[in-house]
Formats: structure tokens, C-alpha cells, sequence
């Protein structure tokens, strides 16, 4: 039976191949049926092999389909460990509540049938990514995702915005691939193998310099998929997809690739420091330019963009500071109540009539009870309230950060990790403020906007909120610091890999008081703006705030200007040079040099065939002249050499 | 059989094949003569006797297996794994034409059993030559199966240009022989042997650094005799021109046998008699080499008659083979390897060209295929999958043979070989791709008059292609057989 995780990967690419071939003849009805039963067998599967890989004591299985050669080592091989069992189930398991909220919110769409092929093979690729047992595999899986990722996001293609988002993704996260490639061949030049396996356990026999290059060609690749500054800009524009495919690829799993690559490498990546700061610096920079960017966005999905930026900084920070199995943790949290989030997001924009701004919304929490209530679940646990799933994970990471500050040999570095773990807690700080912002702005600020027509979303929508909701209350508890769950599941994956474990006792307790305090007080300072209405209600006087406040609200909305300097620099830029490339470099020198060998090649064929008499009296010339030239080369040769 | 082989003071099934090919020929000859026999008895006697000959060839691996390497009839015929595979080879290629050659006969009126024997015997003489350990043997077996060639090749009497390539085939080839004969006769007189191993032997006696310079020359005519049969440059003038002007479903079969064992001659020579000399010998393959692929490709490029463009593609690829026989054990194994994979591709266009333009036909100009896939996808795809293969293209076998001849010559650090033999590559996809665009690719008017395909030619076409196909995405058979062959020479 050790075979059977293969087949949830499968699975999906069969549905979408039997929907794609099927999709003049099904209606929604049947298109509905088979891909919510696919989706079901397929974590009904999943679930089966993860139990029974969990009883036999998370030993991973590993399998080879085929290989093409040995010597390098090419083989296409998948395998079920701790680490991809977790992201195995977890895929599956969002994969079958999305779909079924996708059911009705993509009913009456003119592609109907096309969403879920898209999205089946969107499942499939990612499903490839996490259970590959090497690099090749994977980077099949990282490029396929990126495929169906574009596909989802331009959609509804005949929006201009929507075209247009799904080629800045796509070219956004080439650069990314670019560098995983690079990243990719270094590996096979160096290992003569693409099996993870293998490479980790000759890690330790390669020089740093070459791990720390290997590890910043891979982190390139994590940070276009994982949308890290500066290559993140793409995923706010992704949400001009449909929100569901949203909530799957562009918060739960898809952006999360370059977090489980990173860890998937861990073994590898422990031994180079520089990587390490690196990884937390940009974490940490991405983060914090995320959460202020969300504090100032109208549009709810782009809010919640944001806050998905910022919240895979976090897990780079963790990775950063080698807290590799509180990046996966705060992975699974983060899945589910952001999925809840985008769903929620989702159900909202459904009632509203595919209406995005939140100004025009506001006092929907009468008309949409349960949504509100899922969705102020989703935002408690995001700002990290006790005892919700986000509290459990965004807490370790912060611990972890303090606690690679204590172990830091050098005062230098000390202080530097205090002081990242200072700046996360700010983030965290600014993530509990735009969430409660967020909330408040759709559910509770009075606008004076008439809703008595907005109803509840169908039940095929709540539902699946209710599901994750429950998650995202209880999803925490399988990693806190009284039960290690996580840990013992991912111990065989990070063999060998010194993780970063929590402070103890006390320092433990201050911790865990601090963050939560971070996450109270952002919403309290968003309940006393957004709520309160505290602005209107005290007078400051002579205090000029105005232009301070529009000064910040000027700068989060508009991203710190980074896309406009990127847009002027690069854009432009690169346009201006790349003509110039073209006309000189491309058209003169290396067209013409291409031209002027095949025509000299020709001429020379030409020329030669002449030779080609036909006679053989030419011939029996040629044979004896040639024989003669022949020998007296073989003659003559060794004389020239002595 | 043991007992039987003392009564008789010969061992029979060293030669088996070879006899057996001779009786069915003999067979043929006296019941043709004598009766007057329908076509399908004639078809079904070769094909029996084809089919006893790969019995015979099983049997020939029995007896490597109790005897080992082994030599018989006072060493003249050896018995080893280079002899095994090219018997292997050799009743494939017998197996695999069969069909075309068969229907190219039967349209030969009155002379249709004169054909049947003319290729039995030609096969049953180039048997012998993969079997020779002596070099007299060798070239009685290189005559008996060239002179069959010649005749064959003129067979179609009303076709001029048939005649034309039969004569011009003839006189070459006679001077060929001379050559290698005068080859023989020079090894003879300088180290008075004439044997395979005899030679190794001699040059270990005397010191790599003794050898005179008569038996030097003597083994380069030696192997310049048989680089003409291959149609390596400079010494390949001849194909193009009997390619051509040969009957179409006879080409193929001519030009796989030839190949075989004149490869797998050249390569027990490489690995047994001039093992310890066979530095001496580099700068000369490497001119070979370098002209073949070059000459090959120059010539090529401007063909507009496939059968010609397929002639200096074999050039080509007698130059890639050759970069593994003349460089070391493993190179020799991935030669054999390319061959075969070769070998396979080369049938199956031969007999995809007989379909097209029938068997008899001599011309056969690129435009033919033009609209080839309105009227027959089959064969458009095949076509395309064996020129693929031939051009080197990834996932068929053509690719995975270049690449291990490739790493090998890399690992001698031949880099200007290398560079060579893959730019001949890329200059190949120019030529090679030509008739798939034709064919597939470009719109046309004029159609195809209607193709009739057999279910024995579908048969066999679409094997030949699923073994390109899966010999390169699973080589790993065939290369340990060929590695298997060259274990005891490293």
C-alpha cells in the first residue's frame, strides 16, 4: 500500500483531462459532481496514507516512477514524509472545501466548466511540487503552478486589468524561476543528483560558498513565488482572478511553495549563514512593507493581498531564524484562516454583487450574520488571539526569533536578532490594526449606504466558512508549547537540522504576554478609529495630525511608491535598453552572423557538391589521392611529434 | 550435437547461420529451376529459412555459453561476442527488410528466385566475415557478400539508373577489395600472420614501439577497405549514387547489412588486434572522423533527392560511430549501441520510401511527400519519428546514442572531436527536417495518389518507430548488452 499517495496527485490531472474533454456535453450540475467527488477521494485517500504512514512511525516512503539515467541521477520519484504529508493533506483537504464553495460562486459563469479544469490542474501541479522526492519533479510542479496560477488569474481574460495581472505574475515569477533553474543546474553540477535525500547528506561535504550560492539562486526562486520583496508585487494584482481560485492559490498553497521549498532544504540551508540573514532580513523588510501598505486599501480582496505578503514574510522570518518547523506551522494556520478570510471576502463580494470597495460597504454585519462571524473568527485568529490558531504559530515564531537572538555567539548579531524580533512584533502590531480595520470597515462602520437588499450567502458558501472557521479556531492546538505535534510529524524530515527551539519557562510566559498584547492593541487602535470613531469624538486642538495621517495613508496606498520606481526604473527602463539590444545586437551582430554562416555554409555545400561527378573515374581520383594523403599522414605524424 | 560435430571432425553450428542460408538459397535455386513453383512457396521457404537462421543463431549462443571465446576450423572461425551480436544484426536486418524485400522481388518478373538467392547469399557471405578470425576469411566473407550487393543493386535492368549505380558500385567496391586484400598481404609478409588475435599477440611479442611500418600500412589498407563498405569520407562517393540509383526496396537492406559488419569488423579489430597500438592510430580516425562528418553534412545540405540525403546522412553517422570504435572499450559499446538504434531508423525510412514510391523506383526527390499528411498520417509520423531519430532529437534513440558516444569522447578529452561531431548535429536538423516540413508542414495542391499499406508493412513500420521511441526513453537493455559485449576487452 505504500503506493497509495501517489494517486491523490493523479487524481486531480484524470478530473481535469475527463472535465476538459467532457465540457461541451456536462452541465454544472454534473461538472459539480465529479470534481467535488474527485476532490473528495482525493483527501479521502490522502488521509488513509497519512494515518498509515503515521502509524508506522512517520518513516517516509519514498518511490521512483522512472528514471532516464543513472549517472546523473534523472528520475521522476515522489515521497510522503512528514513534510509533504502535511502539505499533502493539507492541499487535498482546501482543495475539496474551495471547490465546493466554488460550486456557487462561479454558478451561472459562462467558463464554468473550464474553472475547475484549471483548478483540478492547478491542484495537480501543486500536488507535484510538494510530493516530489527531487528537485526536478519539484521545479515540473513550481512551473506548472505558475501555468495554472496564470490561467486562474486572467480568467475572465476579457477584462483588460484581469490579462494584464496574469502576465505581470507570469513574468514576475520567471525571474524567480530564472534564479531557481540557475539554483537547479549548480545542484546537478555539484551533487550529479536532482534527489533531495541525496543532496542533503552531501551538503556537509560541499564548501559554504557553494551552499550559499546554490541557497540564493533557490531563494530567488522562493521569492517570486512566494511574492518576497521586491517580487511581490505581482500577487496584489492576482486578485482580479475569481476569489476562490484566490483563496487556494494566492493564500493558501500556491505563494506557500517557497516557504516549503525552503524548509524541504533546510539540511542544506542550515549551513550557510549568510542565507540565513538574508532570509530573515527580507522577511522581515517584506513584512513590515506589506502591513503598512494594507493599513490604507479599499478594496477588500487587496487588504487581504497584503496581509498574505506580509504573513509569508513572517514564515521567512522563522526560516530565517531556523525555526524551520514554526515556518510550517504558521504554513498550516495561516492556510485556514486566510482561506476563511478569501472565502469570506468572497461571499461578501458574491452578496454585494461583485462589489470590491469597502467604502460602499459597511453595517453588513446585520445582513450577513454568519459571515461576519466567520470572518471576525478569521480576523482574531490572523491578529493572533488566544487561544485561535494564529496566536499558537505567530507566537513561536516570535519566541524563535528571540530565542536565536540568546544563542547568537557575537554581541553584534545579539542585538541584531533583538531587534528583528522587535520589528516582527511590530508587524504584528500593524497585522492585528489593518485586520480589525478590514472588519470594522465591511461589517461595522455605519456609511449610510442603504444594504436592505444584501442577503446571506447560500448555504453551499457558508458552509464551508463554518468548516474552516472551526479550523481556525482549533487547527492551533497540534503544535503549542505543551504538545509538539508538528515537531514529532516533520522529526524524520528534519533530521539532522538544528531547529531553533522555544525559550523556556518564564521568558516563554513574557513572550506569549507581549504578542498578545501586540495583537489587543492593534485592534484596539482599530476599534477606536474605524469603531469608536475616536477621531471625531475628541478634540485635538492645535495638534496638526492632518498632514501626518495623510502623509502615512498617501504612502500605504500607494505601496511606498515601490511599483511607480519600479515601473520608471526597470519597465522603462529595460524597454528603452532591451530596443537597443534588439536593433544592434539582435539584428546586426547575431543575425548577421547566423545569416552569413548558413549562406557561406550553402555556397560551400554548393561549391562541394561539384565535386560530386558522377564518374567514376573521379571517384577511383579521389579514393587513391585521399588513401595517399591518409597514409602519409599517419606516416608523417610521429616524426612532427619527436 | 557435440557427438555429431566429432563424426563429421567440424563443429557445424559455429557456422550454422551461414549454412542455413546457403541450404535455403540452394533450396530455392534447385526447386525454381527443376518445378515450376508459385510465388507464395518462394516466400514462404525464405521466410522459413529465415526463420532457422535466427534458430541457428540461438543455437550459436548455446555454444558460447559452454565454450566461451573460441576459435574453429584451425582459427579461422572465431566464435565471440562481437561474432554474436553481428549475427544478432545481421538476421534482424534480414527479419526486419524481409517484407520490402520480398515485394520488390516478386515485381521482378522471371527473375524473382535470382533475387531471393542474391540476398540469402550476400547475407549468408557477410555472416561468415563477422565470423572470420582470419583475414583471408574476412575477406572471402566481404566478397561473397558484396559481389551478391552489386548484382542486387542492378537487378531492375530497365531502370538505366540502375545499372549505372550496380557498375559503379562494382568498380569501387573491386578497388576496395584490392585494397584491403593488398592490406592482408602486407600484414602477411611483415609479421607472417593473418589473424585477429595472431596480431595482438605479435605486436605484445615485438612492443608497440617495434611494429614495422609495412604491417602499419598494411592494417590502415586493412581498415581503409572496410571504411569504404561503411561509406565513411573521404572513401563514400559511391553511396549517394547506388543509393539512388538502386531498386528502393532492395536499398535498405543493402545499406543496414553492409554497416553491421563491416562495424562490427572494425571494432573486434579495434578492441582485439590493436589494442596496444591503438594510440598510433588516433590522428587517422580523427581525420576520418572529422571528414565524414563534415564532407557528410556539406554534401547533404544541398540534396533535393532523399535517398541521396539519407547516403550522406549515412556518411554522417559512420563518422559518429567510428568516434566510439577508435576510442576506447565503453566507446566501442556505445558505437555498437548507435549502430543498431542506426540501424533500425534506416530500415524503417528505406521501407516508408519503397511504400511511397514503390519498390522498384530509383528517384525519389523530396517534393514526392508533398502532402503526404492530407493523405496518410501514419506515415508522416513515422517518417518524422525516424528522421528525428536520425537527427538526434531528444526522447528518441538517435539522441541517447550521440549522447553516450558524446560523454565518452569527452571523457578522453577529444573536445575538438566534440565540438565537431555536435555541430555536424545542428547542422543536420537543417537537412533532416527539410522532408518532415515538406511532408507535414507545407501547403501544397498537388496529392498524393492513393497509398496502399499492408497490415505486414503497418506492422512494421510502427515497430521499428515504438523502438525508437523506447530505446530512448528506456536504453538501459540495450546498452548493458552492448556493455556486456565489451567486458572481456577491458
Amino acid at each position: 500500500m505504500d503506493f497509495l499517495f501517489i494517486l491523490p496527485i493523479f487524481l486531480p490531472l484524470l478530473t481535469a483531462i475527463f472535465l476538459f474533454l467532457n465540457r461541451k456535453i456536462f452541465n454544472e450540475l454534473v461538472t459539480n459532481f465529479f470534481t467535488l467527488n474527485s476532490a473528495l477521494l482525493s483527501f479521502a485517500i490522502s488521509f488513509f496514507a497519512f494515518v498509515t504512514f503515521a502509524l508506522d512511525k512517520f518513516k517516509p516512503i519514498s518511490i521512483t516512477l522512472y528514471q532516464w539515467t543513472r549517472t546523473p541521477d534523472i528520475t521522476i520519484g515522489f515521497t510522503l514524509d512528514g513534510l509533504s504529508g502535511v502539505m499533502l493533506l493539507l492541499v487535498t483537504g482546501l482543495s475539496f472545501v474551495i471547490q465546493l464553495f466554488s460550486t456557487s460562486y462561479m454558478e451561472k459563469d459562462e467558463k464554468h466548466s473550464n474553472y475547475f479544469v484549471y483548478f483540478n490542474f492547478f491542484v495537480f501541479s501543486m500536488l507535484l511540487l510538494v510530493m516530489s522526492s527531487n528537485f526536478l519533479v519539484m521545479f515540473f510542479g513550481w512551473e506548472l503552478v505558475g501555468l495554472s496560477s496564470y490561467l486562474l488569474i486572467s480568467f475572465w481574460s476579457q477584462k483588460p486589468a484581469a490579462a494584464k495581472a496574469g502576465n505581470k505574475a507570469f513574468v514576475i515569477n520567471r525571474i524567480g524561476d530564472f534564479g531557481f533553474l540557475i539554483g537547479l543546474m549548480i545542484i546537478l553540477n555539484t551533487f550529479n543528483t536532482f534527489d533531495f535525500h541525496t543532496v542533503m547528506q552531501s551538503s556537509t561535504n560541499v564548501s559554504e560558498n557553494t551552499i550559499t550560492t546554490i541557497s540564493l539562486f533557490l531563494l530567488l526562486g522562493a521569492f517570486g513565488k512566494s511574492a518576497q520583496f521586491p517580487l511581490f508585487s505581482w500577487l496584489p494584482d492576482a486578485m482580479e482572478g475569481p476569489t476562490p481560485a484566490s483563496a487556494l492559490i494566492h493564500a493558501a498553497t500556491m505563494v506557500t511553495a517557497g516557504v516549503f521549498m525552503l524548509v524541504r532544504i533546510s539540511p542544506m540551508l542550515q549551513h550557510s549563514a549568510t542565507a540565513s540573514i538574508v532570509i530573515i532580513s527580507f522577511g522581515l523588510l517584506t513584512a513590515l512593507i506589506a502591513a503598512f501598505s494594507a493599513m490604507n486599501q479599499y478594496d477588500i480582496k487587496k487588504v487581504l493581498a497584503y496581509s498574505t505578503i506580509s504573513q509569508l514574510g513572517f514564515m521567512f522570518i522563522a526560516i530565517g531564524a531556523g525555526a524551520y518547523v514554526a515556518a510550517i506551522f504558521h504554513l498550516v494556520t495561516h492556510a485556514f484562516f486566510k482561506a476563511l478570510l478569501f472565502l469570506g471576502a468572497g461571499a461578501v463580494i458574491h452578496s454585494m454583487h461583485h462589489e470590491q470597495d469597502m467604502r460602499k460597504m459597511g453595517g453588513l454585519r446585520k445582513r450577513m450574520p454568519i459571515t461576519a462571524g466567520m470572518m471576525g473568527i478569521g480576523t482574531l485568529a490572523i491578529s493572533g488571539i488566544p487561544p485561535l490558531a494564529g496566536f499558537w504559530s505567530k507566537d513561536e515564531i516570535l519566541a524563535s526569533v528571540f530565542a536565536k537572538a540568546g544563542m547568537a555567539n557575537e554581541l553584534v548579531f545579539s542585538i541584531m536578532y533583538y531587534l528583528f524580533w522587535a520589528l516582527t512584533l511590530g508587524a504584528a502590531l500593524l497585522t492585528a490594526f489593518y485586520m480589525g480595520r478590514h472588519w470594522l470597515l465591511i461589517f461595522e462602520k455605519d456609511n449610510g449606504i442603504d444594504h436592505s437588499e444584501v442577503q446571506e450567502a447560500p448555504k453551499a458558501m457558508t458552509r464551508p466558512l463554518i468548516l474552516l472557521g472551526i479550523f481556525s479556531i482549533f487547527i492551533g492546538f497540534i503544535n503549542t508549547p505543551f504538545f509538539h505535534g508538528l515537531e514529532k510529524v516533520l522529526h524524520e524530515t528534519l533530521e539532522n537540522v538544528e531547529v531553533t527551539h522555544l525559550p523556556e519557562g518564564i521568558a516563554l510566559v513574557i513572550l506569549a504576554v507581549l504578542s498578545i498584547g501586540a495583537g489587543f492593541t492593534g485592534l484596539i487602535i482599530a476599534f477606536l478609529i474605524f469603531g469608536f470613531q475616536l477621531h471625531k469624538r475628541i478634540n485635538l486642538g492645535k495638534f496638526k495630525l492632518e498632514s501626518p495621517i495623510n502623509l502615512v495613508k498617501d504612502l500605504s496606498s500607494n505601496v511606498l511608491y515601490l511599483n511607480k520606481f519600479g515601473n520608471v526604473f526597470f519597465v522603462s527602463g529595460m524597454k528603452n535598453f532591451s530596443r537597443k539590444v534588439a536593433v544592434v545586437v539582435d539584428g546586426l551582430i547575431i543575425d548577421g552572423s547566423v545569416n552569413f554562416i548558413s549562406s557561406a555554409f550553402g555556397k560551400t555545400s554548393k561549391i562541394t557538391s561539384a565535386t560530386q561527378t558522377g564518374l567514376v573515374r573521379n571517384y577511383v581520383v579521389y579514393f587513391g589521392l585521399f588513401l595517399i594523403l591518409l597514409i602519409s599522414l599517419f606516416i608523417f605524424t610521429p616524426l612532427v611529434a619527436q | 550435437m557435440t557427438g555429431i560435430s566429432d563424426i563429421l571432425g567440424f563443429n557445424f553450428v559455429v557456422i550454422g547461420p551461414t549454412l542455413t542460408l546457403l541450404a535455403t538459397a540452394l533450396i530455392l535455386l534447385f526447386v525454381t529451376i527443376t518445378i515450376s513453383t508459385p510465388t507464395f512457396v518462394k516466400k514462404y521457404v525464405t521466410l522459413f529459412g529465415i526463420l532457422s537462421t535466427v534458430f541457428a543463431v540461438f543455437l550459436k549462443f548455446g555454444l558460447f555459453l559452454s565454450d566461451g571465446v573460441s576459435s574453429y576450423f584451425s582459427e579461422k572461425i572465431l566464435l565471440d561476442e562481437f561474432a554474436l551480436v553481428g549475427n544478432v544484426l545481421i538476421v534482424l536486418v534480414l527479419l526486419f527488410t524481409f517484407n520490402s524485400f520480398w515485394k520488390t522481388s516478386s515485381q521482378i518478373d522471371n527473375k524473382t528466385t535470382e533475387a531471393l538467392i542474391l540476398i540469402l547469399m550476400s547475407a549468408s557471405g557477410f555472416l561468415l566475415m563477422v565470423d572470420s578470425e582470419n583475414f583471408i576469411m574476412l575477406f572471402i566473407g566481404l566478397e561473397i557478400g558484396s559481389i551478391s550487393l552489386y548484382a542486387l543493386a542492378g537487378l531492375n535492368r530497365g531502370d538505366q539508373l540502375s545499372n549505372e549505380a550496380s557498375l559503379k558500385y562494382f568498380l569501387l567496391g573491386s578497388l576496395a577489395s584490392c585494397i584491403l586484400i593488398y592490406g592482408i598481404a602486407l600484414v602477411y609478409v611483415s609479421l607472417s600472420i593473418s589473424g585477429v588475435y595472431e596480431t595482438s599477440i605479435a605486436i605484445s611479442f615485438i612492443g608497440p614501439e617495434n611494429v614495422p611500418l609495412t604491417s602499419l600500412i598494411g592494417l590502415i589498407l586493412i581498415i581503409v577497405g572496410l571504411l569504404f563498405k561503411v561509406a565513411a569520407a573521404p572513401f563514400q562517393a559511391w553511396a549517394p549514387d547506388v543509393y539512388q540509383g538502386s531498386p528502393t526496396g532492395y536499398v535498405g537492406y543493402m545499406a543496414s547489412v553492409a554497416k553491421a559488419s563491416s562495424f562490427i569488423v572494425l571494432a573486434r579489430l579495434s578492441a582485439v588486434s590493436l589494442n596496444f597500438i591503438i594510440d598510433k592510430f588516433d590522428l587517422f580516425f580523427t581525420a576520418v572522423i572529422i571528414l565524414s562528418v563534415l564532407l557528410g553534412a556539406l554534401f547533404a545540405t544541398n540534396q533535393s533527392d532523399l535517398k541521396r540525403l539519407i547516403a550522406y546522412s549515412g556518411v554522417i553517422q559512420s563518422g559518429f560511430i567510428l568516434s566510439g570504435i577508435s576510442f576506447g572499450v565503453y566507446g566501442i559499446s556505445a558505437s555498437i549501441f548507435y549502430l543498431a538504434t542506426y540501424i533500425i531508423q534506416l530500415i524503417g525510412v528505406f521501407t516508408i520510401f519503397s511504400i511511397i514510391s514503390g519498390q522498384l523506383s530509383s528517384n525519389f526527390a523530396i517534393s514526392n511527400l508533398s502532402g503526404l499528411f492530407k493523405e496518410n498520417k501514419f506515415l508522416t509520423i513515422t517518417f518524422s519519428i525516424f528522421m528525428l531519430g536520425i537527427a538526434g532529437l531528444p526522447l528518441t534513440s538517435g539522441f541517447v546514442s550521440k549522447f553516450i558516444l558524446i560523454t565518452n569522447l569527452w571523457s578522453y578529452e577529444k573536445y575538438i572531436l566534440v565540438t565537431v561531431l555536435m555541430l555536424s548535429t545542428v547542422a543536420g536538423f537543417y537537412f533532416y527536417l527539410k522532408p518532415i516540413w515538406v511532408a507535414a508542414v507545407e501547403k501544397t495542391d498537388n496529392t498524393i495518389e492513393q497509398i496502399k499499406i499492408q497490415n505486414s508493412d503497418k506492422l512494421l513500420i510502427s515497430t521499428l518507430a515504438f523502438l525508437t521511441i523506447y530505446l530512448g526513453l528506456l536504453p538501459n537493455t540495450l546498452v548493458n548488452i552492448t556493455r556486456w559485449m565489451v567486458e572481456n576487452y577491458l
